[in-house]
């Protein structure tokens, strides 16, 4: 029997397509099993296509899956779109009136006229989603009454006779698969270990992070692909005494985040690219003003309007560089859904720490994709907190003083004693208006020390992933969700004999140049996944380190798929012995 | 501050006192001979942007003018640009989110340079702004009252379907009290949108347009003169048209008659116009639609899912109903010199 499973439902938006994937999920969950989806978004308000692809898998797995093993199509579309994505020896699961090409190269087809078992033996054509689940449930051996718990607790609100309807299509869904179907394949739900995971998409690990991390003051503006994470937190926060604010515009979501954190609470707020470029005027100010605050910018295919419903990975340079002057900021990026909540928790840790603003880099893929964790996660996340001043009577506040330490304890406003102003112009040590030469020049540097502490800082030394064999010269460097790519990557790689080693850094600024120089020390070879056009990351890394390196960019508004990645580590390894290193170069 | 007139006459009224000559009522030519949004749009069943989109084209061309729309993000640029031809022959600027009353600007500006340099002639030109309502109450706040203030010649329209809908349903601030939207929920802490929306038209009078008016595509006629008198002022006029929305107000895709009927009946829609006469500083209030009924909010409240949780808190309903009726008793004076006996509270509260 396999440990893993790739499964994909695919029909048009509306026909119930994510609730089967969302219950396959839930089973999983429940089961222990440890899964990955990934999900596309048709670009229409109401209908067009859309699948959910689930990889279910005994052991911890990195990536959604690339060829499915076992596909379910809705409609004769669904099967021409996803029929080519289908391996050797999968499993089609599809509606009975569907034409299917004449050549197979040896699949296992199964017709189920899931839309006539609906509308004439249920008299309800939208339960054909559950007339799936129901087939689902024989082929596939998942656990029905734990089905039926779901679609009980999903439908309950809804009275007893649409409860009844869905109960009913369950039965017959899977009455008709037991007696018309034998099965032929050998694909069931993977083992699992039996303790029960939680199951969230990544935007609910950005919200569940921050709530747990202290962050009780939220503003922002609707935005594609991250308004789920003020959505969650609207629902939410308000029985936790916090505050969620939709405000008229990006501008001023960020100034009342600055207003909120001044004032000394936790406070973020989240957005999309077009949103980071309205807020990127006020980062200048958090950082000349010293003030903490947590952005989240879940990417979208850009630039402008871009493609609101796809991913990409192309706002790197602007969160790095984003605000005029030397803006001071930390840039992060999570990779996966479960290490949303410890980089979430890190950033809120290292903005009140060192009283500055910090950029999350998440995308679409990873916003949207529903993941298991382990509940340990949630318990054991980084802490961190704003060093105040006791103020003493009499004398004045010295707000932003120059010492041995870059961070200089703040006052909250109504502290005897702290009364001081934060300011967005350049000022002196009791913020005071000041351009003379020495101040700047000091102000400056201050800011900029805090960066440098950041980087030795052990609060964030375990943000940064070593993978792959250590002594190999074929180095991958990535960031964000390219993480899950690349680990696929590498284990395939291996499979074929061919030895890489990888470095993610969570932390894009200040990098972590120790672990870098290191790594790029040891390899001759530096491949840089990412999903952007110049290839943002790499950009960076030949400015900071002068290493050449080979860049690997898709905007296609979908995820890296690991064979790719595979490619380019052949590439690369095949010309390690090659006599001239023109072409490349070599690393360190 | 401004003098305020009303307008006796209720009713279509196709007669403004900025205009030398009545507009055209498309009612007394049977077939209209303009194509608005032609087909290829993406709208979902039963939405009333669509047919407020395609009546303002339609009225807007009968001046035989060429249209030139500056549309900024939102559910009708999403659905009008995956397949731009449905816009037919109209040209299209498609901008940033808070930007569609500054581009309508740049429009302007650059027309009219080039009528100067004899590219085009001013006069074969219409300049329309088209957004919704969080494109409009929200982020373009800004620069819609910034190109009134500038006093320009051109039409602003804003679909108002009272909530973000193309991004999922979040509340703006057109967002009618005591709505459920995905971050106004409905729960036991807060009980939906504890809001009332502002209201457009005010702010555009204030700061400075000749004409304001508000319409829905259910009275074609009505809406087609406003946005003809809107062509035709000079100056930046504003239009806000209803528009029903099946997907964000939880409603049934059939019943755009009836859940417009109702908002007019029970008034939380009301169809007016107003223009501003700058020497002496009056503004002619005209009220377009007398509700027959007078039906109570909770009728309002029926069809629409959106309103599905206060329904059940009388305390709710009837403060939905005294937002209602303090807005109404603005139009008293008209009631009374028609004769009209006011109602000062809506039956069967």
């Amino acid at each position: 029997m396999q440990s893993d499973l790739v499964l994909r439902v695919a029909g048009e938006s509306g026909e119930g397509v994510i609730t089967i994937g969302e219950t396959l999920c839930k089973i999983a969950a429940r089961e222990g099993i440890h899964i990955v989806t990934f999900r596309t978004f048709p670009a229409e308000i109401k209908g067009g296509s859309c699948m959910i692809q689930v990889r279910l898998s005994e052991r911890r797995i990195p990536y959604h899956g690339e060829g499915v093993d076992f596909l379910v199509c809705l409609n004769q579309d669904a099967v021409d779109e996803n029929l080519p994505d289908l391996k050797e020896h999968g499993v089609l699961l599809c509606e009975a009136e569907c034409d299917l090409p004449e050549k197979n190269p040896g699949w296992t087809a199964y017709k189920v006229p899931f839309d006539r078992i609906a509308t004439r033996e249920i008299g309800s054509r939208i339960s054909k989603n559950i007339v799936v689940l129901g087939a689902l449930s024989h082929l596939l051996s998942l656990p029905k009454e734990t089905i039926e718990e779901f679609i009980s607790e999903k439908f309950a609100r809804k009275g007893k006779t649409v409860l009844d309807h869905n109960l009913d299509a369950l039965q017959r869904g899977f009455d008709f698969a037991r007696s018309h179907l034998a099965k032929k394949d050998s694909y069931r739900l993977p083992k699992g270990s039996g303790r029960k995971r939680l199951l969230m998409t990544g935007n609910e690990a950005i919200a569940i992070g921050a709530t747990a991390a202290g962050m009780r003051y939220f503003f922002g503006y609707p935005i594609t692909p991250a308004s789920e994470i003020m959505e969650w937190l609207a629902a939410h926060l308000p029985k936790m005494g916090g505050v969620v604010l939709q405000t008229e515009d990006e501008i001023s979501a960020i100034c009342s985040v600055a207003g909120a954190s001044w004032a000394g609470g936790k406070s973020m707020t989240s957005t999309s690219g077009p949103g980071l470029s309205l807020m990127s005027e006020t980062i200048g100010l958090l950082s000349m003003a010293e003030i903490p605050a947590v952005i989240v910018d879940s990417q979208r295919g850009g630039p402008s309007t871009g493609m609101p419903t796809k991913t990409e990975q192309s706002d790197l340079l602007l969160a790095l560089y984003g605000s005029h002057g030397d803006a001071t900021r930390v840039v992060m990026a999570p990779t996966s859904v479960s290490d949303s909540l410890r980089v979430t928790a890190l950033a809120f840790a290292v903005a009140e720490k060192y009283q500055l603003p910090v950029i999350m880099l998440v995308d679409q893929a990873l916003s949207a994709r529903l993941e298991t964790v382990d509940r340990e996660t949630v318990e054991r996340l980084p802490q961190g907190s704003r060093s105040c001043a006791s103020p003493a009577d009499g004398a004045p506040f010295v707000r932003y003083q120059l010492g041995a330490s870059a961070v200089s304890p703040a006052a909250l406003p109504g502290t005897r004693g702290g009364e001081h102003m934060v300011t967005g112009m350049e000022h002196d040590e009791r913020g005071n208006f000041a351009c003379d030469e020495e101040t700047h020049t000091a102000m400056t540097v201050k800011r900029f020390r805090k960066l440098a502490a950041i980087e030795s800082d052990p609060l964030v030394a375990e943000f940064c992933t070593r993978l792959g064999d250590e002594n190999s010269e074929v180095g991958i460097v990535t960031w964000g969700s390219s993480a899950g790519p690349v680990e696929e990557a590498l284990a395939i790689a291996k499979g074929l004999g061919i030895s890489a080693q990888a470095i993610i850094p969570r932390i894009l600024n200040p990098l972590p140049h120790q672990e870098l120089k290191t790594f790029f020390g040891k390899v001759k070879r530096v491949i840089v996944p990412e999903l952007n056009f110049v290839g943002q990351l790499a950009t960076l890394l030949r400015s900071t380190y002068r290493i050449p390196t080979i860049g690997l960019t898709k905007v296609k508004g979908v995820p890296l798929a690991p064979s790719e990645i595979v490619e380019k580590i052949v590439e690369a390894e095949s010309t390690l012995n090659a006599r001239s290193t023109r072409a490349y170069g070599r690393a360190g | 501050m401004y003098n305020i007139l009303f307008n006796r006459h209720i009713g279509l009224n196709s007669h403004s006192l900025l205009l030398p000559e009545p507009v055209r009522d498309v009612g007394d030519y049977g077939a209209i001979a303009t194509t608005g949004l032609t087909s290829g749009h993406q709208g979902c069943v039963g939405c009333g942007m669509v047919s407020g989109t395609n009546q303002v084209l339609r009225a807007l061309k009968l001046s035989g003018k060429h249209v030139v729309a500056s549309i900024g993000t939102g559910c009708n640029e999403v659905i009008t640009t995956q397949n731009t031809s449905c816009w037919g022959e109209v040209s299209v600027d498609h901008n940033n989110f808070p930007n569609t009353a500054a581009t309508l600007s740049g429009n302007i500006a650059a027309l009219k340079a080039l009528a100067q340099a004899g590219g085009v002639s001013p006069e074969s030109i219409v300049n329309v702004g088209i957004a919704g309502d969080g494109g409009t109450y929200d982020i373009g706040l800004q620069a819609l009252l910034a190109w009134i203030a500038r006093g320009e010649n051109g039409v602003y329209v804003c679909l108002n379907n009272q909530a973000y809908m193309n991004t999922g349903v979040q509340g703006s601030g057109a967002t009618p009290y005591g709505t459920n939207t995905t971050t106004t929920p409905f729960g036991k802490a807060i009980r939906g949108n504890q809001r009332t929306p502002q209201y457009l038209l005010d702010l555009a009078l204030a700061a400075g347009a000749p004409y304001v008016a508000a319409a829905c595509p259910l009275w074609h006629r009505d809406l087609m003169i406003k946005a003809q008198k809107a062509a035709a002022i000079e100056g930046p006029c504003v239009l806000e048209v209803y528009s029903v929305c099946p997907e964000g107000w939880k409603s049934d895709t059939d019943v755009f008659h009836e859940i417009t009927e109702l908002a007019l009946e029970t008034r939380s829609w009301i169809l007016y116009e107003a223009e501003r006469e700058r020497d002496t500083n009056t503004v002619l209030f005209t009220l377009n639609y007398l509700a027959k009924k007078y039906l109570p909010i909770s009728d309002y409240l029926r069809l629409q899912e959106r309103f599905a949780g206060m329904r059940d808190f009388p305390e709710m309903v009837r403060r939905a109903q005294e937002i209602i009726e303090a807005r109404w008793s603005f139009w008293r004076p008209v009631m009374e010199a028609n004769g009209i006996e006011w109602k000062e509270e809506a039956r069967a509260i």
